[in-house]
Order: structure tokens, then sequence, then C-alpha cells
């Protein structure tokens, strides 16, 4: 059976329903993790789960990104002050204790990705979580090569913790997630080179020489390019694209199969068969899916030394938390399974933005995603 | 891979899984690098901008590889033509038997996250050795069992080590005499140093292991016996993309690699950027008996006819692939300029040809030269060159400081012998400058702005040829339909490929703001020196040149000074040398002194419409590039042709 076969996933106004019901008959001592960023959502999820009044711990964990290490002495750029001052006055209203905030340096001196690395720092050890029974992590202002691994570290501390316990820790997963305004974020600059995310490199080893490539590619809009990278690292056997249906906008995968068109139909590992489609605002049935996938792949390729699975999660946040969960699982099976990704070194809004941000804004919608902890276990 | 849709887009370098293709891709004149270095027993340093040739070099003495040459020589001329090539470098022996087994390691980012990892600093460049000697020892290992055909890794049954104690291998190790062992205990040792590297938890122990690279000792052919037979090959260990590695385990490898002088012939290829500023103003002064650094763009811009055959040489092995008869593929990019430049030329000659005759005609002393270009029998165009180099020379004549005192006409011999290559070339400039007819085409132009980059020209080169299985597509309806491009064609698509580089630079080199305002700043000032009346430097400059004394200060004063008020400007002038933005010429002698010449990449000449060809340069001073770098440039007005 698998991990998640049943789960836990709330959005938009049962967000707010289930986290006001939550807090006040559960309790909850919360930690909330989450980055700060120019991104207008940065604040949304804290604002919303911290307005409930409540008696017991409310900390906050804030994430602050530098892009070097000598980043750190300059003022940042005025619309993460303004989030920064945003969020300082929440908290000071709502009778909270100022954040706690841990720099995060994304690149090394010498001009090498350390992202995921440092995320996987964050959180070192499990003491950090001992004084609470619930650990939020906001990913609406972390890009992916943060959130996975903090994600990663997190929920391996968790597991550890709760296999042994009889109170559970919960571990939870929120996003605010707007198709409108990811349209408005341009990636000003992507890494020279695709790299796996720190704890999700595949083994290529002696002993794995013989295994065959599958890559599974969740494809988005505006990422031809870092799916050029990636593609340049690997020699896959087989590559199997998942394509975001049922969505919104329900030609978003016809538009994404012309946008990719000359990779997908150039390409002979590329079978249109292949293609998997995929519900664009449920994690879960991606995990699903992206499951039964590698099952298939690792089945048919058993008999020929075995598969090294990559995973790249091009879209939105909600897919590749699902592309995140199944590579969790199936590490922890045994089996050679990775994420690779290209990291943004920079993002924009459009100029445009300014205008139509009143508009935009209306299309955000909040997800809870409870990963771990009590709903998982008997009572 | 695009590999069947456009052979141009294929890589060498790339996972081309077919021995067969990768051979068919392969030129062998980029073996002649070899000719000039000690090839065996010597730590070869290969370096080179991004697609100089380097994994595709190194990959072709891979044993699947040689095995594929040996096996294809007799019914391939290609193949057989490599065989000739290989032999002749000690490869194949006179009896067609490879004497090499080459293991080629590619470092990933595998290492350099070992870098950033919560561990010591012994810790880090222990485990560096470790993984690197395992993989150095299982590569070698089954490039063994390859060239002499035995069955990897059962076979290695048979591969024993000698009795010698060998001191500089590890303790643990000295015990294992059998090849089998030795691949069990490294595979094992490969596994629990890549999960300790993917760990996401911190490691506290110091960890055991070595510091050095005990493996280009232990693999030594005098240690290996097959069979009990000593092993009469050699054994060559390359060492690919050492730029991936992070700064410090670069240095530390390098220097342990070249103060070792291994056992076993080793092979390092890198990017320029990887290289120290020092390092990249240096330009491998750094070569000793034992080693030879080879800058792939050096030697091929020392040879720019050499580098045009091979270009040639690998244009036309994947024309090949797309076109069943043999083509050249200098033929698809026409230098004959088409109908619809026929009117703007005749307009144009008309124009020069009455400039020069209103503003010189009445003078004796040129009328024989403007006679002659009356009499001249040529098309249009050539005309249109001829005329307006003949402007060019008149200027120069008449604008003399000291005019002759002679008050004979000039001889029209004088005409010919001023009137070079250089004059024409730059009469071509100024007319596109002009009357925007079309200078960037032609196969050899597409090699110039190639600046010695093999990858750079199949970068141009595929571009253009997408238009000609355009054209070939449209022949299935109209079978009158040209192959060729058109000038203007080929002008169009270099520019949009020029404009779309620059672009990608933003994100791709540090510090691209100051780059680019110093970039714009040479470029404007080879432009404003290029596009004078008399066109004194014909054919114009692309290049400027600081004194070797300044280049010293910046290698031992500025750069090791950051507060130095030179410093940013160092510091973007060997990030323009890394990202290959500039080529430069060290010791060039010229008026009594001693330069450093920096030239832009033929690819932004095309940027600032300045010459492709090699030479002309304008000296500057550090103080006057600071003043480009903080405040721009400021370019005098350019000349108007009309007052000219």
């Amino acid at each position: 059976m698998l991990r998640w076969e049943n789960y836990f996933m709330k959005s938009d106004v049962q967000f707010e329903t289930f986290w006001k019901s939550y807090q006040e008959n559960g309790k909850p001592d919360i930690l909330f993790i989450m980055g700060m960023g120019f991104d207008p959502r940065t604040n949304l999820g804290i604002e919303s789960i911290y307005s409930v009044r409540a008696r017991e711990r409310r900390d906050t964990l804030l994430l602050r990104y530098y892009r070097t290490a000598e980043e750190k002495d300059i003022p940042p750029i005025q619309p993460v002050q303004e989030h920064i001052d945003r969020l300082n006055d929440f908290l000071h209203e709502a009778g909270h204790a100022a954040p706690q905030i841990k720099d995060v340096v994304l690149r090394s001196e010498d001009d090498k990705s350390i992202a995921s690395i440092n995320a996987t720092y964050i959180i070192p050890d499990f003491s950090i979580f001992e004084k609470y029974t619930d650990i939020i992590i906001d990913i609406s202002a972390m890009p992916r090569g943060i959130f996975i691994p903090l994600i990663n570290k997190c929920l391996d501390l968790v597991d550890q913790y709760n296999s042994i316990n009889a109170v559970k820790k919960n571990l939870h997963v929120i996003v605010t997630e707007n198709a409108k305004l990811d349209s408005y974020i341009e990636d000003r600059g992507t890494d020279e080179t695709a790299t796996y995310v720190h704890g999700f490199r595949i083994k290529e080893i002696g002993k794995t020489d013989e295994q065959k490539e599958v890559w599974i590619p969740i494809l988005g809009e505006n990422q031809t390019s870092q799916f050029d990278k990636i593609k340049l690292e690997l020699n896959p056997v087989e590559t199997c694209p998942i394509l975001p249906f049922p969505c919104d906008d329900l030609r978003r995968g016809d538009k994404l199969i012309i946008e990719y068109q000359e990779r997908l139909l150039n390409d002979n590992n590329v079978e249109l068969k292949n293609i998997v489609y995929a519900d664009e605002s449920n994690p879960f049935q991606v995990y699903r899916l992206l499951n039964k996938t590698i099952h298939r792949y690792n089945d048919s390729f058993k008999l020929l030394a075995g598969s090294k699975i990559i995973v790249s999660a091009l879209s939105n946040k909600l897919l590749t938390v699902g592309a995140f969960m199944a590579a969790y699982e199936k590490k922890k099976e045994g089996l050679n399974i990775g994420i690779m990704h290209v990291e943004s070194l920079k993002h924009e809004l459009k100029a445009e933005f300014e205008e139509q941000q009143i508009e935009i804004a209306k299309h955000n919608k909040l997800f809870e995603i409870w990963l771990a902890g009590a709903p998982y276990y008997e009572q | 891979m695009r590999v069947d849709i456009n052979p141009f887009y294929t890589r060498a370098s790339d996972n081309i899984d077919s021995e067969e293709k990768f051979i068919k891709l392969f030129s062998p004149e980029i073996l002649s690098i070899f000719k000039e270095h000690p090839i065996w027993h010597a730590v070869n340093v290969l370096r080179s901008s991004p697609g100089g040739g380097k994994t595709t070099l190194l990959r072709m003495f891979t044993p699947k590889i040689l095995a594929s040459i040996n096996a294809g020589k007799t019914h391939d001329d290609h193949s057989r033509e490599l065989f000739s090539a290989f032999t002749e470098l000690g490869v194949f022996n006179e009896r067609g038997e490879v004497q090499v087994a080459a293991a080629l390691t590619s470092f990933t980012n595998q290492y350099s996250t070992l870098e950033y990892l919560n561990l010591s600093e012994t810790h880090k460049i222990r485990l560096f050795c470790s993984l690197l000697n395992t993989r150095i020892i299982l590569g070698v290992l089954k490039s063994i069992c390859l060239t002499k055909e035995l069955n990897y890794p059962y076979e290695l049954q048979r591969v024993n080590f000698t009795e010698e104690q060998n001191l500089k291998v590890p303790a643990h190790l000295r015990n294992i005499k059998n090849g089998f062992v030795l691949y069990e205990w490294a595979t094992n040792e490969e596994e629990r140093i890549s999960d300790q590297i993917d760990s996401i938890y911190a490691e506290t122990s110091e960890g055991k292991g070595v510091d050095s690279f005990y493996s280009l000792d232990l693999l030594s052919p005098s240690n290996l016996k097959i069979d009990d037979m000593p092993l009469d090959i050699k054994i060559v260990v390359m060492l690919d993309d050492v730029h991936n590695l992070s700064t410090a385990q670069r240095g530390f490898l390098v220097k342990a690699i070249i103060d070792k002088r291994p056992a076993v012939n080793t092979w390092i290829s890198e990017r320029l950027k990887a290289l120290t500023m020092e390092e990249l103003l240096s330009e491998g002064s750094n070569q000793g008996r034992d080693t030879n650094i080879i800058i792939l763009e050096n030697y091929w811009a020392k040879r720019h006819i050499q580098f045009e055959k091979f270009a040639k040489s690998v244009a036309n092995r994947r024309v090949e692939m797309a076109f069943e008869n043999n083509m050249d593929f200098a033929t698809f990019l026409s230098i004959k300029m088409s109908s619809k430049y026929q009117s703007i030329i005749k307009d144009a000659l008309q124009k020069i040809e009455s400039r020069v005759s209103q503003k010189y005609g009445n003078s004796n002393k040129y009328k024989p030269w403007i006679k002659s270009m009356e009499a001249l029998d040529e098309d249009d165009y050539e005309k249109l060159i001829e005329w307006r180099a003949l402007e060019i020379l008149i200027y120069r004549d008449a604008h003399r400081p000291q005019q002759t005192l002679a008050f004979d006409d000039l001889e029209v011999e004088q005409l010919e012998h001023q009137n070079g290559n250089d004059v024409k070339v730059a009469a071509q400039l100024f007319i596109h400058d002009e009357f925007n007819i079309p200078f960037y085409y032609g196969f050899s132009t597409v090699c110039r702005l190639a600046s010695s980059n093999i990858e750079q020209f199949l970068n141009i080169a595929g571009e253009l040829f997408d238009l000609v299985q355009t054209n070939n597509i449209k022949r299935i309806i109209n079978s009158g339909h040209q192959l060729a491009l058109s000038p203007e064609k080929q002008e169009d698509v270099i520019k949009k490929i020029v404009n779309l580089r620059w672009k990608e630079l933003n994100t791709n080199v540090p510090l691209f703001d100051e780059i680019k305002k110093l970039m714009d700043a040479i470029g404007q000032f080879c432009y404003s020196e290029t596009f004078v009346p008399n066109a004194w430097n014909s054919p114009g400059i692309n290049g400027i040149a600081i004194t070797m004394s300044e280049r010293n200060d910046i290698k031992d004063k500025i750069l090791k000074d950051k507060n130095h008020q030179y410093y940013k400007l160092a510091r973007c002038l060997t990030i323009c040398i890394a990202y290959n933005l500039i080529d430069f010429k060290l010791n060039y002698k010229c008026k009594g002194k001693e330069w450093m010449i920096l030239y832009l990449n033929r690819i932004y000449c095309a940027k600032y419409q300045l010459p492709l060809n090699n030479g002309k340069f304008k000296e500057k001073t550090l103080k006057d590039m600071l003043g480009w770098l903080n405040n721009g440039i400021n370019i005098k007005p350019k000349f108007n042709y009309n007052d000219a």
C-alpha cells in the first residue's frame, strides 16, 4: 500500500475552516517555517493561520536568501523589505514573537550552487522541533532548490520521531498557488548546468553502471532552457513527460505540448503514449501516478540490471511536492531515484504586474498538505 | 537527441550511444595538437572555452571507440584515416593492436558538493581523494578488460599486481594482489562515499582515508600482470571537466598531479573559467618538461587556415548525415549578392562614382586612377568595392600631412600597390555601413566568427543549415528552388545569433553589468577607429593593447589587492578571458615596447560592425579602460560619408 494512499489536503475556503477549527480544538504548538522574498504571496499563509487567536506557541522561522555570502551586508530590495515590515507588524499586532531569522546563501564564492546543501542544514537536528506539536512549512516564497531538501529533512526527522513515539509530531506543507501570478514572474537567468537536489542524487557508481536511465519531467511553462540543460546531463532510454490535466485552463496541456514540441517530437526516446496527465492542483494524484510509472519502469528494467529514475519538476509547486513525495518514498524503498533541477538565479515580476495586481490577487488559493503525523496513524 | 533532424546540433561530446556515429562525426585534424607536444609520459592539460573539443578528443582514446576504428578500417575510408592518424601517435601498433587502455573520469558536481558539506577540511580532502581513487581504479580496470578483451569484471581474476611493496599505496591495499578483489573493494568504497556525500545529516568524525592519488602509482603498467605476463600497453587516466570542482579541490588536484609526475599517463581537461585570475593572464607559462598545457583556441588561432580545414571537415561530416549526396557545406553559403540587392548596389555604385568624380575628378593627379576604375570590367558589386577602395586611397593621398612635391600624375601601378586586400575589406565594411549591403556571409566568415572554437562554429553553421534543410524541403514542390542561402539571409541569421548570445551572457557571466560596459566601450572604440575616412588601419581594428608592464601589474599587484583602484577592472578583464569574450596575446613587440593585445571574440565583432581579420589594435592604458568601465565611452561623432 502506498504511504499516502489516503491523504489529507484542504484548499481555499476549506483551508481557512480547517486551520481555524484545528487550532481551536487541537491546541497545537506551531513552528511556522517560511521564506522571505519578493513574491506577493510571501505573507498570506502565516497571516491566515496566525490570525486565529491562540494561547499556544506560535513561533516563526524566517529564511532570508542571499545570492552570495557577501550580499548579507546589502539592504534588501524594496518588495522584500516591505514584506519583512509587514510580517513584523503582523506578528507584533497578533501578539506573537518576532521571527527567528536564518540566512541561506544560495551560491558559493566560486559561483557553484549550494542552495540545496544549505537548505538541508536549516534544521540541523530534531531538537528544533521538540517544543512543537506541529511544524508548518510554507513554500510559497521558497525556490525548489530550498523547499525540496528542507521538506526532505523535516519529514525524515518527523518520521524517525513518530516511529518510536506514541504522541506524533505533525508536518504540514502549505502553499499559495496562483497560476496567473506565476505567469507574471520571470526567471532572470538560470544556473549553467542542471544539478541533483541534495539528498536526491541518483547513485552513479560502478555497481549501477549498467542501469538504464528513465527521465520523468513534469512540464511547465517557460522552462524549455531548464529542460534542455537537464537533458544534457542525462542519457535516458525512456522519457516520460507529465502534463497537467485536469487544470483551470483546460488547454494548458496542449499548449505545453506545442511549447515543447521540438523537444518531445524530435526525440527518439519520447513516445507520445508515455505522456502522463496529472491534476495540476492535487499533489497526491501526481504522487500516485509517479509511483505507478516508477514501478512500471522498475519492473521492466529489472531483467536489464535495473533502472535509474530521474524526476524533474519544471511545473508549479503543488506538482513539485507530489514529485517529491514519490521520490521520498521510493528512495526509502531502496530504488535508485533522484531529483534533478536547474536553479534559477533570479526572479522578477514583470512590469505589467503593478497595474494588474488587485485582479491577480483574486486568484490566490491556499493549499494545506498534511504530510506526516496524526492522520496517518491508527488512534 | 536531435541528431536526425539537424546533425549540426549533435555534439560529439554528448551522449552519442553509438561508437560508429561518434567516429563519423570526428575529424582527425584536431589530433595535430599532439604533433607539437610529446603525447606520452607527460601530464597533458587541455584547456578551452566550452565547446573547444576537449571531451570529444578524450573520448576518441577510449577502448570502445578504438576498437570500432580498428574494426572499421577494413571497409570505411574515414576509419582508415583515423587508424593511420592514431597509429602515428602510437595508439595502434603495426599489427593493428590497441596499445592504450584509457579511462575517462568526468567530474560532476558530486565532487564539488563535498566541499560545501559540514565536514572538516581534512575529511573533505580525504573523501575527495578516496572517491577519485576508486573511480580511477574502476575506470582503468574496466578499460584494461575492454582493451584486452576480458569479460569485465569477472576476468579481472586474471589481472594481478606485482609482489613488490609499493609504499605509495595505502597499507590496507598492499595486500590486495588481484584485480577482481580490488574491483570489489573499490565498488563498495565508491558506494559508501557516494552515500556519505548525499547524506542529509552532517558527519562529525574525521573519517578514514588518504589524501593522495595513490591510484596513479598502483595502476602503473609495470605494476600489473595479466596471466602472469607483464602488461604491454600504456595506461591513460583522463580527468575531464575539472572546472566542475571547487576552486580548492581543483587547486589541490592539479598541484598534486603536476608535482607527482604520475607513473601512468595523466590527462586533464578543463574550461578556462576554472583557472585562477593569475593563471588566466599567464597563457600557460607554467608549462614544464613533464607538463604540456594546450589551450585549444590558442592552438587554432595561430593556424587559422588549418582551423578552416578542420571546420570544413566537421561540417561536411554532418552534411553527409543529412544529405545522401556528398555535398560541401561551403557551397550552401553563397557569396553572390541576390537580385534584391542588384539595384541597391547599382545606386550605391553610382553614388560613389559621382562622389569620387565630383571631389577628385578635376585633379590631374587622380585622373589616371579614376580612369582605370571606369575601365573595370567586373560585376557591379566588385566595381562598387573597387570604387570605394579608390575613394579611401585618394582621401589618404589627398590628406597626407606632407604632399609630394612632384606634380606628376600618379601611376596606376601605384594604385594597385596600395589597393591591397585590407583596403578592399575596409571598403566592403564601409559599404555595409553606408548602404546596408551584407558583409558577414560566406564560409570563411563563419569560420572567423567561430573565434577558433569548434562549438561556436557548429552553433552558427547549425542555424544556417536549418534554413538549407528548409530549402531542401521546398525543392519537393519546386525542384528549381535554391539550396544555398543568399548573403543577406546568412547575415540575418548571424546577427540574430550574435544578439541572442549577447542576451544570454547576462545570465551566464558574472559581473555582466560591468563587463557589458567594458565590452561596449571596447567595441565602440574599435568602431570609431575603424570608420575613419582614410581607413588608416584597414581593414579596421578589433582589439586594444596594454603594455606588458601594465599586464604584469595586474597579475602581480592589482589582483592581489582587493582595494586597489584597478581591481574591478582587472577582475572584469579576467572574466572576459575566462568566458571567451576576449582573446589575448602576450609579448607582442611593437613601437619598441611589448604589448598584451586584447581582441574581441570574433562573434562580438559582428555586433559592433568590426572586421573579423586578425591583427589590428590600438594602444590603451589601464587608466583609459577604468574610465570606460566607470563612465562608459564618449565617442567622437562618426564622419559623414558625403563630407569625407
